[in-house]
Parts: C-alpha cells; sequence; structure tokens
C-alpha cells in the first residue's frame, strides 16, 4: 500500500467522522423532548407566538429536513441565524475566535516543551528519585482540576502580588501598549492551560521513552560504541516522538475544553465563553454552530496529527504499522 | 512499598466513601443554613476549613458535595461499562461489519469531548446532575468499547476458545463463561481510571454551572459561587478544590495499583 492510498483512506475516514458528529450534535440538540421554540420565549409565551417562532426558524418541517437544510449550509460556511440576535452565527463567533486560537497556538507548543524534560528524567531515571519527582509532579498535575490551577494562579499573582490582572482581555491591535496588555492578560491562562497539559503528555513521554529504552536496537547502539545519550538523541528521539505525536493528536480534543474553561476562569471572550452563554440562553443555532467548528478543529488536527505521523516513521508510509 | 499507590488510593476512595455515608447521618454543622455573622471565616478550631460566603461551614458542605461527587461517579461509570462493554465484547468477538459499525460509532463519538457532549445536552434538557451524569456517561462509552475489544481479541486468540466451539458452545455461552472472566480484572482497572475522569468531568461541568444548581452542594459549585470573594479571601475557592484534586489522585493511584497488583510485569511500562 503507497502513501497515496493510506491518505486517502484516512480523509474518508475524516469524512465520515464528520458527518456522523454532525449527526450526533443535530440529533442531540434538535430531537430531544422539549419545545426549542417554547424554551426560547418561556413558559409564558402564547402557543399563536410560539407557532410564529416555530414556522420562522422553520422548525415545523420534519427532522430529516432540518439536518439536511443545516448540513447544506455548513458545506456553503452558512452556520445559521442566532435565535435570539437574529445576526448569522458566525458573525457572532467571529470576535471570539482570536481569543481562543490564540489561547490554544500559544498553549500548545510550549505544553510540549516543558513535557519532554520532564517525561525524558521520569523515564531515564524511572528506578531513581530524580524521576519518582517528575512521575509524581505530573500525576498531581493531571488530578488538580484546571479551573483550580487558574484560580491558584489569580491568588498567587493577581490576589497577593498584583503583578498580573486577574481577568479580562485586551485585544491584540497595532499599539504597543496593547501588545503589553494583550500579553499580560493571556499570561495566566496560557499558564494554567500549559501545567495541566504538560502533567498529562509527560506521562506519555516517559512511557514513550521507557519502550525505547527497553528496545533491541538501542542495546545494539549502545554495544557498536554510542554513549546513553547519543544512542537516545539518535535512534531513542525519532521513536519517542511516534507515541508522542499519537497524545497530541489525542490530547487536541481535551486542550479545546480546557481552553473552554479557562476562558471561563479568567473571562476572556473566548468561544467557550459564548457557547455557555449560548446554553444559558438556549440559542441552539449559536451552540450547534460553535459546537461544529470545534469537532471540525478536532478532525482536522487529528489528521494532520496522522499525516505527521507517516513522515516521522517511514514503516507507516510502507503501511506496515 | 510496592504496594504503596494500592494502599493510599484505596484509603483515599474508603476516606472519600466515609465522608458521604456519615453526611447523611452527621456534619458539623447544618450545610444548608445560611448564616450571615458566620460570613468567609479562617479556618479555625470552630470552623476547620473555615466558612464560605453565606457562612456555611465548609467541612459540611464538603462532605455532603462527596455524595453528588461518587453518584455521579458511580452512575456514569457504571451506565458507560453498561452499554459499553457487551458492544466491546461482541466487535471482538465476531468481525465483520458488526464488529467495524460499532467500533466505528464509538470513535465518533470518542472525538466528542465529555463538555462538548455535556454542553449540548445541557442546551436542549437545561442543567441537572442527572444531565451531567448522562453527559460523562455517554462520554465513557468509548473507552469501555475500545477496551473491552481489545481484551476480548487477545482472549479470543486462545486455544480453549477453539476448544469450546470444537464443543458447540454457542458465542453467548462462551463470552458469559470465557470472555467476561478473563477481562474482567482489565476493566477493573479502566473503571477505577474512568472514575478519576469522571469526578474530574463533574467538577468542571458543576464549576461551569452546567451540572447542579446552586441549592445542590457540589464541589466544582462551591469553587465557582466563591470565585467572586478572591479578594477577600482565597480559602473557600482553594478548599474544594484540594478535594477535588485528592479525590481524583485517589482513584489515579488505585487504578495504577490494582493493575500493578494483577499484572506486576506492566509495572514498567507505566
Amino acid at each position: 500500500m503507497n502513501i497515496g492510498v493510506t491518505l486517502a483512506r484516512r480523509l474518508g475516514l475524516f469524512a465520515v467522522s464528520l458527518v456522523g458528529a454532525t449527526l450526533v450534535i443535530f440529533l442531540i440538540v434538535q430531537t430531544l423532548p422539549g419545545d426549542v421554540a417554547q424554551a426560547t420565549l418561556g413558559l409564558n409565551a402564547t402557543p399563536e407566538a410560539v407557532a410564529a417562532l416555530r414556522e420562522k426558524y422553520g422548525l415545523d418541517r420534519p427532522a430529516v429536513v432540518r439536518y439536511l437544510a443545516w448540513m447544506a449550509g455548513l458545506v456553503h460556511g452558512d452556520l445559521g441565524v442566532s435565535y435570539i440576535s437574529g445576526q448569522s452565527v458566525f458573525s457572532q463567533i467571529r470576535p471570539c475566535l482570536a481569543v481562543t486560537t490564540w489561547l490554544v497556538v500559544l498553549s500548545m507548543p510550549l505544553a510540549l516543551l516543558c513535557s519532554i524534560p520532564i517525561g525524558l528524567v521520569a523515564a531515564l531515571w524511572r528506578r531513581r528519585w530524580q524521576g519518582a519527582i517528575a512521575s509524581g509532579l505530573s500525576q498531581t498535575g493531571m488530578a488538580v482540576p484546571v479551573f483550580f490551577t487558574g484560580i491558584v494562579l489569580v491568588v498567587l499573582f493577581a490576589v497577593e502580588s498584583h503583578v498580573l490582572p486577574a481577568n479580562g482581555y485586551v485585544p491584540l491591535t497595532g499599539s504597543r501598549g496593547d501588545a503589553g496588555r494583550w500579553f499580560s492578560h493571556l499570561l495566566l491562562p496560557v499558564a494554567t492551560l500549559v501545567i495541566a497539559q504538560s502533567s498529562l503528555l509527560a506521562r506519555y513521554v516517559r512511557s514513550g521513552f521507557i519502550d525505547v529504552l527497553t528496545e533491541d536496537y538501542l542495546r545494539t547502539a549502545r554495544a557498536a560504541g554510542w554513549t546513553k545519550w547519543g544512542a537516545l538523541i539518535r535512534h531513542g528521539t525519532r521513536n519517542a516522538a511516534v507515541s508522542v505525536v499519537t497524545v497530541v493528536g489525542l490530547q487536541i480534543g481535551a486542550m479545546l475544553v480546557g481552553a473552554i474553561i479557562v476562558e471561563q476562569v479568567f473571562q476572556l471572550p473566548g468561544l467557550g465563553s459564548l457557547l455557555l452563554r449560548s446554553v444559558g440562553a438556549r440559542d441552539l443555532p449559536v451552540v450547534q454552530g460553535i459546537t461544529v467548528l470545534l469537532v471540525l478543529a478536532v478532525l482536522l488536527l487529528s489528521l494532520l496529527v496522522d499525516a505527521a505521523y507517516l513522515l516521522i516513521d517511514p514503516r507507516l508510509r510502507r503501511g506496515q504499522s | 512499598m510496592r504496594r504503596a499507590p494500592l494502599v493510599a488510593g484505596l484509603v483515599i476512595a474508603a476516606g472519600l466513601v466515609l465522608a458521604a455515608l456519615v453526611s447523611l447521618v452527621w456534619t458539623p454543622y447544618d450545610p444548608f443554613l445560611v448564616n450571615g455573622a458566620d460570613r468567609l471565616l479562617r479556618p479555625s478550631l470552630a470552623h476547620w476549613l473555615g466558612t464560605d460566603r453565606m457562612g456555611i461551614d465548609l467541612v459540611s458542605r464538603l462532605m455532603v458535595g462527596a455524595r453528588t461527587t461518587l453518584m455521579v461517579g458511580v452512575l456514569a461509570v457504571l451506565g458507560a461499562a453498561v452499554v459499553g462493554v457487551p458492544l466491546g465484547i461482541a466487535a471482538g468477538m465476531r468481525r465483520g461489519v458488526l464488529s467495524d459499525v460499532i467500533l466505528r460509532a464509538s470513535d465518533i463519538l470518542f472525538a466528542l469531548p465529555a463538555l462538548l457532549l455535556a454542553i449540548l445536552l445541557v442546551a436542549a434538557k437545561g442543567a441537572s446532575v442527572a444531565t451531567a451524569t448522562t453527559a460523562i456517561g455517554i462520554a465513557t462509552i468509548p473507552v469501555f468499547v475500545r477496551m473491552a475489544h481489545g481484551a476480548t481479541l487477545s482472549v479470543m486468540a486462545l486455544d480453549y476458545i477453539d476448544a469450546a466451539r470444537v464443543a458447540g458452545i454457542s458465542a453467548p455461552a462462551i463470552a458469559l463463561r470465557h470472555v467476561v472472566p478473563n477481562i474482567g480484572p482489565i476493566l477493573g482497572v479502566q473503571a477505577s481510571a474512568s472514575f478519576s475522569t469522571a469526578i474530574l468531568a463533574e467538577a468542571g461541568l458543576s464549576y461551569l454551572g452546567l451540572a447542579a444548581s446552586a441549592a445542590t452542594p457540589t464541589w466544582g459549585r462551591m469553587m465557582r459561587d466563591a470565585q467572586d470573594d478572591l479578594f477577600l479571601t482565597p480559602w473557600p475557592a482553594l478548599v474544594p478544590g484540594l478535594a477535588i484534586a485528592l479525590a481524583v489522585l485517589g482513584f489515579n493511584l488505585l487504578g495504577d495499583g490494582l493493575r500493578d497488583y494483577l499484572d506486576p510485569r506492566l509495572k514498567e511500562l507505566r
């Protein structure tokens, strides 16, 4: 099997997953008991008003028709219209996109950067105190809820010492002052996400390197005269990278979820905040739109991760796993 | 020393269960009684962990909160196992279209994080502990499908399964008599790990206001409510956070400890 076929199959899987996910999202939101129009207008609404709203948003059509209409819109990049504001869902999402994107884009590489040394120490000295401390750190970091980490950081850096702002966001514009304030408002949220994610990643880096350390080829390299570190860097890094890349792929969803919670802790006006506000207001088109967008991001990124796989591991390129 | 994680995990889990059970009959103070005179007290002999913004004793509130934590965890994990394990076994025993459909559907569900699922459910049905439990349960199903599927595949490769087949024993009987007992321990370990994930998810949902209403004490909700008072005193926000972390750590240790206990060879690879 050549690389083209492998990629084509992966793309097919991506398409099936995306359609499946939209189906799940639609089913949960639209066909559960409870009338959307009634819920939007409240219990005191007259039956006529409810009927009018149902007709306005096409809720009187059968579920299959509504799903297909929604899908047709999605294909054209049209996420629908908000029940509450009457504006297009995308126009509501757009100002929030930058906040969440910055959060994730700044956190993910930093989390990787922190997790590799911790995981490596935990793997190399796994029977000694250095390894125990590294493992303990990652175990503890995994157990602590991300909003707790955020609150502790706020207590330390905003409440006790007033070094950084406790919450809020300043958009990045051309002016230098804004850039500084943008940075200071993102510092604690990013640190919170990095702590949570790197603890988890470190655990996988550790087991990735332990797998490598017990491989025959590493012993062979040592026998051929390579030093421990030389062998590890020459042969180990690439092999351990495969398992780390897998985890990064699996972690993308968790990362976005973490971002939603972190936005809430620091009151950042991102996708997560909009999502939660829309849930509170039962603005279902916005909820559906943001969820689809997040799932699309998860699936796209894991597609990229799988492509990265093929580049890292030549064995997969030949179709032998 | 080798069993330290198992023991530590058991102690923490037992402590959690005990606190929840005792809270049914006794708490140091009334966990619901608003007392304006005792607002935001620091920890003292009278109130070991202090009081919250409504003057409610934090120890009492934590004990009652443990009930929700445990209930959501048990129901979500049990529900996910009851649905996911038979599907995983079926996919492992009968390869073909059925197995493909089960595994593909499970993968799709896996791509939807628990929190998103919960948000969707809450958007449709409103926030409640039941909604949160359902969401966490559904999100946990794929974990059990995968685990049961993988374990079943390795059991099915064993000789005595072939022998049973040749002897004319039906597939459901083989599943019950040979597969389930064999994969049970692995699933137990998974249940413990999933339990800590469920605790974390419930805390997150409560913190976001997507689970219990303010009237039901949950650890996540306590943190949400206390966050407004951070500049007055961080204590009421930090205490429930530590409780969540301790509970999650406990069930993680329990899971790891169980795995080492059941299969010492795996210890190196963890």
